[in-house]
C-alpha cells in the first residue's frame, strides 16, 4: 500500500515538476508567457513610451513573455486570467492613487493563481499598502546617502552591466531590509541600521530605481543592472522552452529595411559629373540587385513628397514591383518607426535598444540594430556591422536588423556598408526574411502555447509562423530525438539549445534527456543543424531522413557517417566539415523538391 | 567666308581657353589633392593604395578616412598609427583612432586615443563622449579629473552633477558641498538635483549651519519654487532635527515661512508645518500666502484646528479665501459649515459649487445639490472630495442620475473615475 502511495507522489510531482521549474499558476495549462505591467498614466502617459516599455520589454520578450499594461490611474480590470501570467512587474516614480486598492487587487490574482505571483517591483512600490505588501516600511524609507561606496554590498550578479552600479549622494528610498528577506544591494543607514536597495522576499523582487537608471553627462539613461536579471525573477529554473525570435534553421534572422528618407538628394558632384547621383538611383542599383528580401517603406507621402519627381516616382515604382521587394508604407511613431499600415512591425528607437537590443512584440517592437556615427562611418552602418559581429551576451539574442535611409547611400562609406551587409544576409550565414513574415513569426511567438507533457517535455501548439524553440539553461541537456516529433534539428550556442521546428508539423514534441543518460545511438539518425533552403515535412523511416526543400544554399546537417544525399533523383555532393557534421549545397531549383538523405542503407 | 572665320575665332578661343585651364591647374600636392577629389572615392582610395612614393600626411589621412570607409577599420588604424609619428596633427588623428577603436568595441583605447585628442584640443562633445568611456570603464578617477579640468560654467547641467558625484564619491564632502552649492547658484534644469545633493552630504557631516544658510539663500532666489521642495523634503528625512533645521531656515528666510509650510506640508511632515504656522495664529489674520499654506496644511493632515480658529477669526467684511471651506467639508462634511452659516450666502455659493453642493445636501436640498455638483464637474475639482460630497445623494435618486449623465458628460465620467 505504502509503495503505491509513493509511487503516487512520484507520478504527481514528475508531472508538476516541468510546472514549477517555469513558475506557474496552478490553473495554467501551458508555459506561461504573459507578464502584468503595471505604470501609472499620470506620470508615463503611454505603455509604449512607458520605463517597462523601454528598459524591460526587449529582455521580457527574449525570455518569451511580453508584457499586459495595465494603467493603475484607471479602473483595473477586476480579474485577469491568470493562466498565461508568470508574474508582475510594477515601475513607479511616486505613490499611486489608490494604493489599497492595488494591493488587494495584488492579492486577488495571487489567490486567483494559487500561489504568490512572481512581483519585480522598481522603484516607489505606490504607497504605504504596497510597501506592507513588501514587508518593507515605506514611512522610514527615504533617507540620505553621501555617495561613498564604502560600505555598499552587491550580489556578484547585481553589479553594473553598461556602467559599474554607482549610487549618488543625495535622499533615496532606501527601507530598512525587511526582516525575512534576502539582500540583493545594500548601503549603510545613517542610523547604523543597513538600508535596501534591492531584496528578494519569497517571490517579490525589489529594487530601487538607482541601481536600474543612471544618467550620463548628457542626461541620457545609463542602464546599469542586467535586465536579465530582474526578468529571472519570472522564469523560474532549469531548461525552459521559449520561443525564439532570431534563429531559423540554425541561422540568425535578418531584416533589410529601406525608408525613403532623403529619396531625392543628391550625392556632392564629383569631377565626372556636375550633378551627383540621387538617393533613389543609388538604392534601386544597390537594393536592386541584391537576391536578399528588402522591406521597402513605399510608399508614404507622409515621410517624403516622392510624387512630385517623376524620375524618383518611377525609381520607387520599379524597385517596389521587385520580386524580392515587399513595399509597404512606413511612418514615424512616438519613440521609433512604424511599417505597414495596419502596423505589421514596429522599429522601436536606437536609444531603446542598442547593439544588443532584442526584438519586442505587440505593442512595442523590435530595435533596429544601430552604430554611433564615426570617423569615416557617418551613417554608422560600419559601426552597426561591428556591433552585429560582436553581439555575443547571449549570442544571437536578436535578429539582424539593417535599416537604411535612402540619404545614408550618398556617402560611399553608407553604400558600401549597406553592400556588405545585404551580400552577408543573401549568403549562407543568414536566413534573411521579409518583414511580413517576421511579423507573422513574432505573431507566433505571441500565440504559441507550450505545454509540458512529462518531466522536461513540451507540446508546442498555436505556434502560426514562429519555427524556432530556444531552450535555455540546457546545459546537460539535449534532445532526445527518439521520443520528439516535428523537430528538424537542433543548434547549440552556450547553454542555450535552437530546436528548428518542422514548419507542416502543426504541434511538434520536444522532449529533453540528459547528456549523461544510456541511450543507443541510432547510426541512421540525421538532423539539420543550419539550413539556407527551406524545409519540411521531415520523415525518418529506417536509414532514410526524407525533407521537402525549397530554394538554394548550403545545408549542414550532423550525422554519425558519410551519408547519400539526393535532390529528387539528383546526387549532391557530401562535404564533411567537423567529426559528424557534413554539408550539401542545394542547387537552384524552380519548385520545391524531396531531399533524402541515406546514412548506412544497404 | 564669314563662317569659316567665325569658326576659326571659335577654335583659337577654344585653345586659347585650354592654355589657360592648364595654367590654372594647381600644382604639386594641391594638384593630386584637386584630382582625388575629381574621382570617385572608391577611385580616390585605389589610386592612394597603389601610390609608389610616400604620401604627404595630408593625403595619408585622406587614404586612412578612405579606407575606413569602405569598411576596412583595421587597415585605417594602422594607416593613421603610421601617420601619427610624423605629423603634428594630433587631435584629428587621435579623434580618428578612437571612433575606430569604438567601432571595434576597445572603450579603454577609445579613451586613450580622445584624451590625447582632447589635451590638445579642447572640446565640449569630445568631452562628454571621453567623459562616457571612463564611466563605462569604471575609471572614476580620470573621469573626475577630465571634468576638474573645466570651471564648473563651462560644464553642462548633468556633468556638474556628475563632477560633485564623483567627488562626494571619493569622500571629499567639503569639496563637493562647495561644488554643489556653486553649481546652484549657477541655475538651469538640474538645479534640484544639485541640491538634493547639497542637502544629503550638509546633513549627513551635521553641517546643520550650512544647511541653514545656503538653504536661506536659495529660498530668497529665483529658483525657490523648486528649492523649497528639495530643502522640505531634506528635513522629512531628518526626524529629529527636523523641527530646528526648519525654525533655522525660516528666521534666516522669513519670506519662505509659506513657502515651507506648504512643502514641509506635502512631504507629510506636519508637526513641524503647525509649528511654522503659529505665528499666524498670533496675528489677526494671515497674509495671503499663509491662507493658502493653512488650507493646505488642513486638507493634507486631517488637522482642521488651525483653519478653522483663522476662519472665525475673520471679520464679516473680510473675504474668505478660496477653498478655505474644503477641508473642513472633507473631514466634517456639510456640518462642519454650521458655524459659518452666515457666510453661505448666494453670492458666495455660486463659486463655491462644492460647498454649495455640500450645504444643499446638510439642508436636504437634493435638486440644489445635484445642480452644483454638476456645476463643481465642470471646475477643477478632487474627484475623491466630488464623490464623498455625492455620497450625500445615496438613496434619493439623484446620485443615480449623476451616474446615468456621467455616460455621455466627460465631466461627470472624470469624478467618478478612480
Amino acid at each position: 500500500m505504502s509503495v503505491f502511495w509513493v509511487g503516487t507522489a512520484l507520478s504527481i510531482a514528475l508531472v508538476l515538476m516541468p510546472l514549477r521549474s517555469v513558475a506557474a499558476c496552478l490553473t495554467a495549462a501551458a508555459v506561461p508567457n504573459r507578464v502584468i505591467a503595471l505604470f501609472d498614466s499620470r506620470e508615463e502617459p503611454t505603455p509604449e513610451t512607458s520605463r517597462i516599455a523601454q528598459h524591460l520589454a526587449g529582455p521580457l520578450a527574449k525570455n518569451g513573455l511580453f508584457p499586459t499594461y495595465v494603467d493603475v490611474s484607471r479602473p483595473i480590470p477586476a480579474s485577469i486570467a491568470t493562466n498565461d501570467i508568470s508574474g508582475v512587474v510594477s515601475w513607479f516614480g511616486t505613490a499611486v492613487q489608490n494604493d489599497d486598492g492595488l494591493a488587494a487587487w495584488l492579492d486577488a490574482q495571487d489567490a486567483d493563481c494559487g500561489r504568490p505571483l512572481p512581483l519585480v517591483v522598481i522603484g516607489d512600490p505606490g504607497g504605504p499598502a504596497l510597501w506592507a505588501r513588501l514587508g518593507a516600511n515605506g514611512a522610514t524609507a527615504w533617507t540620505l546617502h553621501n555617495g561613498v561606496r564604502e560600505g555598499m554590498k552587491v550580489m556578484p550578479q547585481w553589479r553594473g552591466i553598461r556602467a559599474p552600479l554607482e549610487i549618488p549622494p543625495g535622499r533615496l528610498l532606501a527601507p530598512r531590509l525587511p526582516l525575512d528577506a534576502e539582500p540583493l544591494i545594500t548601503i549603510p543607514g545613517l542610523d547604523e541600521v543597513e538600508r535596501a536597495l534591492g531584496f528578494r522576499r519569497g517571490a517579490q523582487t525589489w529594487l530601487s530605481e538607482l541601481t536600474m537608471l543612471a544618467k550620463d553627462s548628457r542626461g541620457v539613461a545609463l542602464v546599469t543592472v542586467d535586465p536579465d536579471q530582474i526578468v529571472a525573477a519570472f522564469t523560474g529554473d532549469g531548461p525552459r522552452a521559449v520561443p525564439d525570435l532570431a534563429m531559423f534553421q540554425g541561422l540568425r534572422i535578418a531584416l533589410a529595411i529601406l525608408l525613403t528618407d532623403g529619396w531625392r538628394l543628391r550625392a556632392p558632384a564629383s569631377g565626372r559629373s556636375s550633378l551627383g547621383q540621387p538617393a533613389y538611383a543609388l538604392a534601386k542599383a544597390i537594393f536592386g540587385e541584391t537576391s536578399a528580401p528588402v522591406s521597402f517603406g513605399w510608399p508614404d507621402a507622409t515621410t517624403d513628397k516622392i510624387g512630385s519627381d517623376a524620375d524618383a516616382t518611377d525609381a520607387g515604382h520599379a524597385l517596389a514591383t521587385l520580386p524580392h521587394v515587399s513595399a509597404l508604407p512606413a511612418y514615424n511613431i512616438a519613440g521609433g518607426i512604424s511599417l505597414g499600415s495596419p502596423p505589421l512591425l514596429r522599429l522601436s528607437h536606437p536609444s531603446f535598444g542598442g547593439p544588443k537590443a532584442t526584438p519586442r512584440a505587440g505593442s512595442s517592437a523590435i530595435s533596429e540594430l544601430v552604430g554611433p556615427p564615426g570617423f569615416a562611418d557617418p551613417t554608422g552602418l560600419h559601426a552597426r556591422a561591428a556591433a552585429v559581429a560582436r553581439s555575443d551576451t547571449p549570442w544571437p539574442s536578436s535578429p539582424d536588423v539593417l535599416v537604411i535611409r535612402a540619404r545614408d547611400l550618398l556617402d560611399m562609406s553608407g553604400q558600401l556598408a549597406a553592400m556588405r551587409a545585404l551580400e552577408l544576409h543573401a549568403s549562407d550565414a543568414r536566413a534573411a526574411m521579409k518583414i511580413e513574415r517576421y511579423a507573422g513569426w513574432l505573431e507566433g511567438a505571441l500565440s504559441a502555447q507550450i505545454v509540458p507533457e512529462g518531466p522536461y517535455a513540451w507540446r508546442v501548439q498555436n505556434r502560426g509562423a514562429l519555427n524556432t524553440l530556444r531552450i535555455d539553461r540546457a546545459e546537460g541537456w539535449v534532445i532526445d530525438m527518439s521520443r520528439s516529433t516535428g523537430i528538424l534539428g537542433t543548434s547549440r550556442y552556450g547553454p542555450t539549445l535552437f530546436v528548428a521546428l518542422d514548419p507542416a508539423s502543426s504541434a511538434p514534441f520536444l522532449a529533453l534527456r540528459s547528456t549523461t543518460a544510456a541511450v543507443t545511438a541510432d547510426p541512421a539518425f540525421v538532423e539539420v543543424v543550419e539550413a539556407g533552403p527551406e524545409l519540411s515535412n521531415v520523415n525518418r523511416e529506417g536509414c532514410q531522413t526524407v525533407f521537402t526543400a525549397e530554394g538554394r544554399g548550403q545545408i549542414k546537417f550532423r550525422s554519425s557517417a558519410k551519408p547519400a544525399v539526393k535532390l529528387g533523383r539528383l546526387s549532391l555532393e557530401v562535404v564533411p566539415t567537423e567529426s559528424d557534421l557534413w554539408h550539401v549545397s542545394l542547387p537552384t531549383r524552380a519548385a520545391s523538391e524531396t531531399l533524402s538523405i541515406a546514412v548506412g542503407c544497404p | 567666308m564669314k563662317e569659316r572665320e567665325a569658326l576659326f575665332t571659335l577654335i583659337a578661343l577654344a585653345f586659347a581657353s585650354a592654355g589657360v585651364a592648364v595654367l590654372l591647374v594647381p600644382r604639386g600636392e594641391l594638384n593630386r589633392e584637386g584630382q582625388l577629389a575629381a574621382v570617385p572615392r572608391s577611385e580616390a582610395l585605389m589610386q592612394l593604395d597603389a601610390a609608389q612614393e610616400p604620401l604627404t600626411p595630408q593625403l595619408a589621412f585622406r587614404q586612412a578616412e578612405l579606407t575606413a570607409a569602405s569598411g576596412d577599420a583595421q587597415k585605417a588604424d594602422a594607416l593613421l598609427a603610421a601617420l601619427a609619428d610624423r605629423t603634428t596633427e594630433i587631435e584629428a588623428i587621435a579623434s580618428a583612432r578612437a571612433d575606430l577603436a569604438l567601432r571595434g568595441g576597445d572603450l579603454a583605447l577609445a579613451a586613450e586615443h580622445l584624451a590625447r585628442a582632447q589635451s590638445a584640443a579642447p572640446d565640449r562633445v569630445r568631452r562628454q563622449r571621453l567623459g562616457l568611456i571612463y564611466r563605462r570603464l569604471g575609471d572614476t578617477e580620470a573621469e573626475r579629473a577630465l571634468l576638474s579640468l573645466e570651471s564648473m560654467d563651462a560644464l553642462s547641467g548633468w556633468e556638474r552633477v556628475r563632477l560633485v558625484d564623483l567627488t562626494a564619491t571619493e569622500g571629499a564632502t567639503a569639496q563637493a558641498l562647495a561644488l554643489a552649492d556653486f553649481a546652484v547658484t549657477l541655475g538651469g534644469e538640474q538645479v534640484p538635483l544639485l541640491a538634493d545633493r547639497f542637502i544629503a552630504l550638509a546633513l549627513i557631516s551635521e553641517d546643520f549651519d550650512a544647511f541653514s544658510q545656503v538653504a536661506a539663500r536659495w529660498l530668497a532666489g529665483p529658483d525657490a519654487p523648486a528649492l523649497a521642495v528639495t530643502v522640505a523634503q531634506g528635513i522629512a528625512t531628518q526626524p529629529r532635527q527636523a523641527s530646528m533645521l526648519a525654525h533655522s531656515v525660516v528666521t534666516l528666510a522669513p519670506a519662505s515661512r509659506a513657502r515651507m509650510v506648504e512643502e514641509l506640508t506635502r512631504a507629510r511632515l506636519y508637526r513641524v508645518a503647525r509649528e511654522l504656522m503659529q505665528p499666524w495664529m498670533d496675528d489677526a489674520v494671515p497674509h495671503l500666502g499663509g491662507w493658502s499654506a493653512l488650507i493646505l496644511y488642513a486638507d493634507f493632515s486631517g488637522d482642521v484646528s488651525l483653519l478653522d480658529k483663522a476662519l472665525r477669526r475673520l471679520r464679516p467684511k473680510d473675504i474668505v479665501p478660496q477653498g478655505a471651506f474644503l477641508p473642513l467639508i472633507r473631514y466634517g462634511g456639510g456640518q462642519a459649515l454650521l458655524p459659518y452659516q452666515a457666510r453661505m450666502t448666494p453670492d458666495f455659493l455660486a463659486n463655491a459649487p462644492l460647498v454649495e453642493a455640500s450645504w444643499a445636501i446638510w439642508w436636504q436640498r437634493h435638486h440644489e445639490a445635484f445642480a452644483a455638483l454638476q456645476r463643481a464637474a465642470r471646475s477643477e475639482t478632487d474627484p475623491v472630495l466630488w464623490r464623498a460630497v455625492a455620497d450625500g445623494l445615496q438613496g434619493t435618486g439623484y446620485l443615480e442620475r449623476l451616474k446615468v449623465l456621467s455616460q455621455t458628460d466627460d465631466n461627470l465620467a472624470d469624478m467618478f473615475k478612480t
